[in-house]
């Protein structure tokens, strides 16, 4: 037995070696930063407000500061990942915050606590309606002299305004379909599945000044027409379209519809269908508070057929073929025998 | 009557292709019917008692006795109608119409409300209905009223316009009470269990040299219940001394002694034996710092990414340097800032 624990020993030993054989030095302080990632507001235009936003330091030992720095972003591809426009160089995009948000520049929070950092937007009377949005970075570093590789630590809140009015409003949808796998990579047309499908992907173009968090449903009916799945979550996440963006929205057929349990992803079931042919239709509305309501949607076509009805549909066509040929050839046989006579 | 072999032949390859069309090119429509619809809510708070003001164009020159309003949680009228949470429209008051008058109040429930007159033919121009004491939604996100005109005056007879408008409970500037997502990060050398107890800010390599490959590692973590997940990117230059740098791995390389060359990877390697493949959570490392043993360094690129609700994970960099003959004297160095943000 303590030879046992000797190895154990000598193993974890030789693991931490291997994982963090640099010749490091540790300083024995943390850069760990809690923060909330997503803020959305509504506000109207000429309103200044203030409000704040958390910030924790994850240290228990020793406090930590931070520098605030407020960044525009965009959408890094088709996801809902964030491109934080970060150069120098970088002109302030039509979208920015930045002119209207004022936020400090440096803040320490005390070990193993948590503050709540203010912020002011003021909004010009003039402004038009729409969404702005930018993010609040907060780096963290404790080094103060350039080591070999020295590292930092560094988050952002991603802050949306809402203002309201006349905004322009335009989204179109790309593509839709069903997919076996939540993989926001995945292609969502196919003809012919042989499990019965559980994901749905969509993807949708927003060319309007809102940032957009489409809201829908999907049904899909059988060859008769018939509603055999209704789907009422289509953005069961609450993902949102950036301002000219095209991006791909991801669900699937819920288990249970309780509001908490539908984003997440072990909340999928397949969807109980028999095996044929269904159309999807995916219906989003849209429209901001006081404007014009949209309707947008697409249909999809599949075929839902288990591997053993496959083999079964292959050999009645087979047989089919098989006897229309030979039906074929004995009236031919027997036009033949009939014009010989 | 027999098709010919032939004929089936050429029939065949050609349903076969109109049934393939049918399925891989879905039809994009947008629906109209009730044409320039719109509701205004007077606050998008939930729960409030507030107003609904509905707008819309009949596009029909018929009869119209009554028009029905009902809230629900899903736009499309074909599906039963789920009361969104908390919605109440019972005591809801109907305080001003204009365009298509007439109307009053019938019969209502918490989530409908049937408008009925003398039926009268509807003209084209622009009709408003403005209704009171209406309780909001209880949850934040959208919800649907789906107004449906019937030629008699009590919600009966055929349907004879239909369409949804959406609307919205928001949260508002002034308010804090939402319990937000929250994300932890950290980056340091050592994370041995989470972020409070992370030590270490700076790799050292030593001297660099011709022949050996320098390497180190260094951890990130990452907590959220955020539910699309995060990415996490590299931002800082390469090694750099002055105006002299180690070049940076533009795409994955193994590492290759006597060359100018800075990377890393988040993978367990052996060549050189360092690193860790991540533990925990559902994210993953990105195509070009998820190949064992092949290293690359790109300013602002994700090196790591989740598209789900992530709890925590733990995630190991390797970092490998070389220098050529060529490499001027010079103490090189860099910082590297790791970004997480989440997914929106």
């Amino acid at each position: 037995m303590k030879n046992l624990y000797l190895k154990l020993l000598a193993v974890f030993v030789l693991g931490f070696a291997v994982v963090f054989a640099a010749h490091s030095q540790a300083h024995a302080q943390s850069n760990g930063l809690g923060v909330a990632p997503k803020q959305s507001y509504t506000m109207q235009a000429g309103q200044t407000a203030t409000n704040s936003l958390y910030l924790s330091n994850l240290d228990k030992n020793a406090p930590l500061t931070v520098h605030i720095n407020v960044v525009d972003f965009e959408a890094a591809d088709q996801t809902g990942a964030a491109r934080l426009l970060q150069g120098s160089d970088q002109p302030q995009t039509p979208w920015s915050l930045k002119p209207y948000l004022t936020v400090p520049d440096v803040v320490t929070v005390p070990a193993g606590a948590s503050i709540q950092v203010p912020f002011t937007i003021k909004l010009p009377d003039n402004i038009g309606a729409g969404t702005y949005y930018s993010a609040v970075e907060y780096t963290a570093t404790r080094g103060t002299n350039p080591q070999d590789v020295t590292i930092a630590a560094s988050t952002a809140t991603l802050l949306f305004i809402n203002v309201p009015g006349n905004v322009s409003e335009l989204m179109t949808v790309q593509d839709f379909g069903f997919t076996k796998n939540n993989n926001p990579a995945s292609h969502y047309k196919y003809l012919f599945t042989s499990n019965k499908p559980e994901y749905f992907g969509y993807r949708i173009k927003n060319s309007g000044n809102v940032a957009e968090q489409p809201a829908g449903s999907i049904v899909i009916k059988n060859i008769f027409g018939k509603t055999v799945v209704h789907i009422n979550t289509a953005n069961p996440k609450g993902q949102i379209v950036l301002i000219g963006q095209t991006r791909k929205f991801t669900g699937c057929n819920p288990a249970s519809t309780a509001p908490e349990k539908l984003p997440l992803d072990s909340n999928c079931t397949p969807v109980n269908i028999s095996p044929g042919f269904y159309t999807a239709t995916l219906t989003i509305v849209y429209g901001q508070n006081g404007q014009p309501s949209r309707d947008i949607g697409a249909t999809a076509h599949f075929w839902y057929l288990p591997l053993g009805w496959l083999i079964a549909l292959i050999i009645i066509i087979v047989l089919i073929i098989v006897g229309i040929y030979w039906l074929y050839r004995k009236m031919s046989r027997h036009r033949h025998h009939r014009r010989h006579r | 009557m027999f098709l010919g072999l032939s004929k089936i032949k050429r029939i065949l390859p050609l349903a076969l292709i109109a049934v393939l069309l049918l399925a891989i090119s879905p039809s994009v429509f947008a629906f109209t019917n009730l044409i320039q619809r719109s509701v205004t809510i007077g606050t998008s708070i939930a729960s409030a008692n507030t107003t609904h003001t509905f707008s819309f164009v009949f596009p029909i020159t018929e009869n119209v006795g009554s028009i029905v309003f009902e809230y629900c949680t899903d736009p499309i009228d074909s599906i039963p109608c789920d009361n969104p949470p908390g919605s109440d429209v019972s005591g809801a008051v109907l305080a001003s119409q204009a365009g298509e008058t007439g109307f009053a109040i019938v019969s209502q429930s918490t989530n409908q409300i049937v408008l009925g007159r003398t039926p009268s033919v509807v003209g084209n121009q622009a009709n408003t209905y403005e209704f009171t004491n209406v309780i909001n939604p209880s949850n934040l996100g959208p919800f649907f009223i789906r107004i449906s005109a019937y030629p008699n005056s009590d919600g009966s007879g055929p349907l004879l316009s239909f369409s949804s408008v959406a609307a919205s409970i928001n949260q508002t500037i002034n308010i804090n009470a939402e319990v937000p997502d929250i994300l932890y990060f950290c980056a340091a050398v050592i994370i041995p269990t989470n972020c409070s107890d992370a030590s270490g800010d700076f790799i050292e390599f030593g001297t660099l040299t011709t022949d050996r490959t320098k390497f180190g590692a260094s951890q990130f973590f990452v907590g959220s219940n955020a539910v699309n997940g995060y990415t996490v990117s590299t931002n800082g230059p390469t090694m750099t001394s002055g105006t002299d740098q180690i070049t940076a791995a533009s795409s994955p390389d193994i590492s290759r002694i006597g060359t100018s060359q800075f990377g890393l990877n988040l993978r367990a390697n052996s060549v050189p034996l360092i690193g860790a493949d991540n533990v925990g959570g559902t994210g993953l490392p990105t195509a070009n710092y998820s190949i064992i043993n092949k290293y690359a360094y790109q300013d602002g690129g994700v090196v790591a990414a989740s598209t789900t609700r992530s709890t925590t994970e733990l995630y190991t960099v390797s970092y490998i340097v070389n220098v050529n003959s060529a490499q001027p004297p010079g103490v090189y160095n860099t910082t590297i800032t790791y970004l997480c943000v989440a997914s929106f």
